[in-house]
């Protein structure tokens, strides 16, 4: 059932996302022959701003449309006239959840390829991969760090794991606010917007208790220094272990939000 | 299809005026089988109350059994859709219960309830077929060559967009989407409240061709005159409660008058 709701999540969004990132990639192409065909003429410069101006718009689309529209799909389709259908059918509440969030998911994902392919369409020359890695790992060793250290493969794997977690927190956290602003009958996105401020304000708070609990660590004052070659000590060096630990934290916000949202679509649901 | 046993309203509190049909104790043999098997649908004092506003339905007990067609007849507000939206797990009861084949609202008791609400739930961007095979996938029950005979009927294009379709044939699709699936038991709030009266006749026909055989249908309307001939039992709502359930044929005899004329009299303003 997972599968099938998915289906129906990707084909319902990807109407919007499949043509504006084929609108992306397009005005890339077309920017890039701009910028190939003639440097100096005039002529070129008012299509050329208008152009670049198109872009950084449809860039900041490509983010911003995730989000609006993994808070729409799940309000319309879930809590407004369209849930009718959707809570009637045999499904359990949790794979409406999970099919919406790995909608969003792979939104996100997709949207990060097609912003990174436009970048590499734009800044596209001989050599650009070569200079890249060149210039990562010149950074690096200037720091006395080399991927052939586990210590920073690690750090690494924690950040990358710290972003994911973020991501998939944000959604989370936005679903469980409209599952409880629901309640609210006759003023729901009211409810929905303080149930937000009400789960950030509290996670705030969790999160500076924590921050303060490390402040009075050692680990702190070795993040403080931003001394980078520390990394390279260990695998549970200073950073890596900061950033272990807010995704653990993350981890936990999200799971109490899925619990939540499952929780109000199974035993609180209240449509009007 | 007996008139006895399939239908029993024990518990309600009898209006002084129009006493309930107590069938339970005409019983024969049929109504102590019926008794004993697990009623298709049943509600356990069961009680809505929206926060801050009064009881939209209060104290409701009800046992309901297959092969009936059942009018949920009251006026505007008086707990109709509030009531079957409790049955399809769309609201939750603030006491009480409510049980479909002795099972809660769930994936279950969804898999054996067609519903058919009082508005259109339909994804503007769909079109008629892909929310056919919207319907294959996800009941198992739902049958697509009879969706698509009926839309042949009714002449409207599987290929054209929801949002380019009137209200109207909206509604005619929901209620194909409905009447396709092989369900024990239909909700159907309001079938027939947005249609023109030579509409109506259609709608009833294609409600009473085609739901599966065996299975009780509950439609809920204002509009009386229209669906009294096709009844079995008849529920008023009032006030969140029942006034009066019971066999139609009965209800007619007792009162001397058809149930629409009773309607009018009893909820007369």
């Amino acid at each position: 059932m997972l599968r099938k709701l998915l289906k129906y999540e990707l084909l319902s969004t990807g109407r919007i996302f499949l043509p504006l990132y084929l609108a992306l990639l397009g005005v890339s192409v077309i920017l890039k022959a701009f910028m190939l065909i003639e440097k100096s003429a005039r002529i070129y410069i008012v299509p050329q701003v208008l152009l670049t101006v198109l872009y950084i718009i449809l860039v900041i689309a490509s983010f911003a449309l995730v989000y609006i529209f993994s808070c729409m799909r799940f309000y319309k389709n879930l809590l407004g006239d369209e849930g009718y259908l959707m809570h009637t059918l045999p499904v359990k509440p949790y794979k409406h959840i999970f099919a919406k969030l790995f909608a969003s998911i792979l939104w996100l994902i997709a949207s990060f390829i097609i912003a990174a392919a436009s970048v590499i369409i734009l800044a596209y020359q001989k050599g650009l991969f070569e200079y890249i890695f060149k210039m990562i790992n010149n950074l690096m060793a200037a720091v006395g760090l080399s991927w052939s250290q586990p210590s920073v493969v690690w750090t690494t794997v924690a950040m990358v794991a710290l972003s994911v977690a973020s991501c998939i927190n944000g959604f989370m956290m936005l679903y469980a606010s409209m599952a409880v602003g629901q309640l609210l009958r006759g003023h729901r996105i009211i409810g929905s917007i303080l149930a937000y401020f009400g789960f950030y304000t509290a996670s705030q708070i969790i999160s500076l208790v924590m921050l303060f609990v490390i402040s009075r660590t050692g680990m702190w004052r070795t993040l403080e220094e931003g001394n980078l070659g520390i990394i390279g000590t260990g695998a549970w060096n200073p950073f890596s272990a900061f950033f272990t630990i807010v995704t653990v934290l993350y981890i936990v916000y999200l799971i109490l939000y899925f619990i939540i949202t499952n929780y109000m679509l199974s035993r609180k649901l209240s449509l009007e | 299809m007996s008139q006895n046993g399939n239908y029993d309203a024990h518990e309600i509190k009898a209006d002084e005026l129009l006493p309930v049909a107590q069938q339970e104790s005409q019983g024969d043999d049929g109504n102590a089988a019926a008794a004993a098997a697990v009623p298709l649908l049943e509600c356990r004092r069961l009680t809505k109350r929206y926060t801050g506003g009064r009881d939209a339905l209060s104290d409701i007990n009800l046992k309901i059994y297959g092969n009936r067609i059942i009018g949920l007849l009251g006026p505007n507000g008086s707990g109709k859709t509030t009531f079957i939206k409790l049955i399809c797990g769309l609201l939750m009861p603030t006491s009480g219960e409510v049980l479909v084949c002795g099972m809660r609202p769930g994936v279950e008791s969804k898999h054996l309830v067609s519903y058919l609400p009082d508005r259109i739930y339909l994804n503007e961007w769909m079109r008629v077929h892909r929310l056919i095979s919207f319907f294959e996938d996800f009941y198992d029950n739902f049958a697509p060559d009879k969706a698509y005979s009926m839309l042949e009927r009714l002449g409207i294009d599987p290929d054209a967009k929801l949002k380019n379709l009137s209200k109207g044939t909206k509604e005619k699709v929901q209620l194909i989407l409905t009447m396709s699936r092989r369900a024990s038991l239909y909700l159907l709030d309001e079938p027939i409240g947005g249609v023109d009266p030579a509409s109506r006749d259609f709608i009833l026909g294609t409600i009473l061709s085609n739901y599966n055989p065996g299975a009780t249908v509950i439609i809920s309307t204002h509009i009386i005159s229209d669906v009294e001939r096709i009844l079995d039992d008849v529920i008023f709502l009032s006030n969140g409660k029942i006034m009066l359930a019971g066999a139609a044929d009965e209800i007619r005899e007792k009162n001397g008058k058809s149930i629409d004329e009773l309607f009018r009299e009893v909820f007369k303003c």
